[in-house]
């Protein structure tokens, strides 16, 4: 009888490690929740003027969007970030290494959804912010603090599910 | 025929090229350069570190790990710059906490447990 349980032991043991995997799955490792500053910036917009961190106003909830004309599922996300705007909701757009004609196209073409555009050529601000690509949609609280970084396309679920409980506070 | 393999000579001499893009004061800067390009992972591209891969990221994140070395930067800064710009998930070598216990040790406990029933097997 003692042996039949010893016989069993390595079935529950691979149970053990693929629940364990399993559960692993579901983790999202895009999904960061790194409390950071935005830092300080000397950039200009997509057209041309000088702008700073100050476009960052305290008491107010925005996000940061990370997009470019080269970048597809951007345009899978634009109807969304439209929406919402308009909802009043104030985004912040990060041109990431994009070209500044073929930006300023898009916009007219497409709607633009941004309060401010950063023309952030070279990816630098990008790389302060920790953007690896596009899109990536970041939430700031009202003391200019990340709260939240979301890699990939932005939607009703994820803003329901990942941003509005942030917010509500 | 001859300018297939001809062309394929050449790609592969330029990515030779690129390794040496970067010129150092020392032989120490030059080796922390390797390690760390070694052991920080591309956020983008999984399973690769930034040493092996060419997405345009990976190639951001090796320029500030040279300008760091060039500034004199030691290896745990630098490791700590990346990790909080891009999460602890870059760094290859993960912390040593609770969460990754099982990580370090289940090889461990995989080896005991098949040399437990090995011994079971013989003495039957």
């Amino acid at each position: 009888m003692k042996k039949n349980y010893l016989i069993l032991l390595p079935l529950v043991f691979v149970g053990i490690i693929s629940s364990f995997f399993i559960w692993n799955l579901n983790y999202e490792k895009s999904d960061t929740l790194v409390v950071s500053d935005i830092p300080e910036f000397q950039m200009s917009d997509l057209k041309g003027n000088k702008i700073d961190r100050s476009i960052f106003k305290v008491d107010e909830y925005k996000l940061i969007n990370v997009w470019a004309t080269w970048c597809i599922n951007c345009k899978l996300e634009h109807g969304f970030l439209m929406s919402l705007k308009n909802e009043n909701f104030k985004i912040i757009g990060l041109n990431y290494k994009d070209n500044l004609e073929k930006a300023n196209k898009w916009l007219v073409q497409f709607g633009n959804p941004y309060k401010k555009n950063i023309f952030d050529q070279k990816g630098e601000l990008g790389f302060e912010l920790g953007v690896a690509g596009a899109p990536e949609t970041y939430l700031v609280n009202k003391q200019n603090k990340i709260l939240h970084k979301h890699i990939g396309i932005m939607n009703e679920d994820i803003w329901i599910q990942k941003f509005l409980p942030l917010i509500n506070d | 025929m001859i300018k297939f393999f001809l062309i394929l000579f050449f790609i592969t001499s330029l990515s030779y090229a690129e390794k040496n893009l970067y010129s150092f004061n020392s032989e120490f800067q030059k080796e922390l350069f390797d390690e760390l390009t070694y052991e920080i992972g591309c956020p983008l591209c999984a399973g690769s570190n930034v040493s092996g891969s060419s997405a345009p990221i990976a190639l951001d994140i090796k320029e500030f790990i040279y300008k760091e070395i060039i500034n004199g930067k030691t290896k745990s800064e630098i490791k700590d710059q990346v990790a909080s710009k891009f999460g602890d998930e870059v760094l290859f070598a993960p912390p040593r906490n609770l969460s990754t216990l099982l990580l370090y040790f289940f090889p461990l406990v995989l080896v005991f447990f098949s040399l437990f029933f090995l011994m079971k097997a013989r003495n039957k």
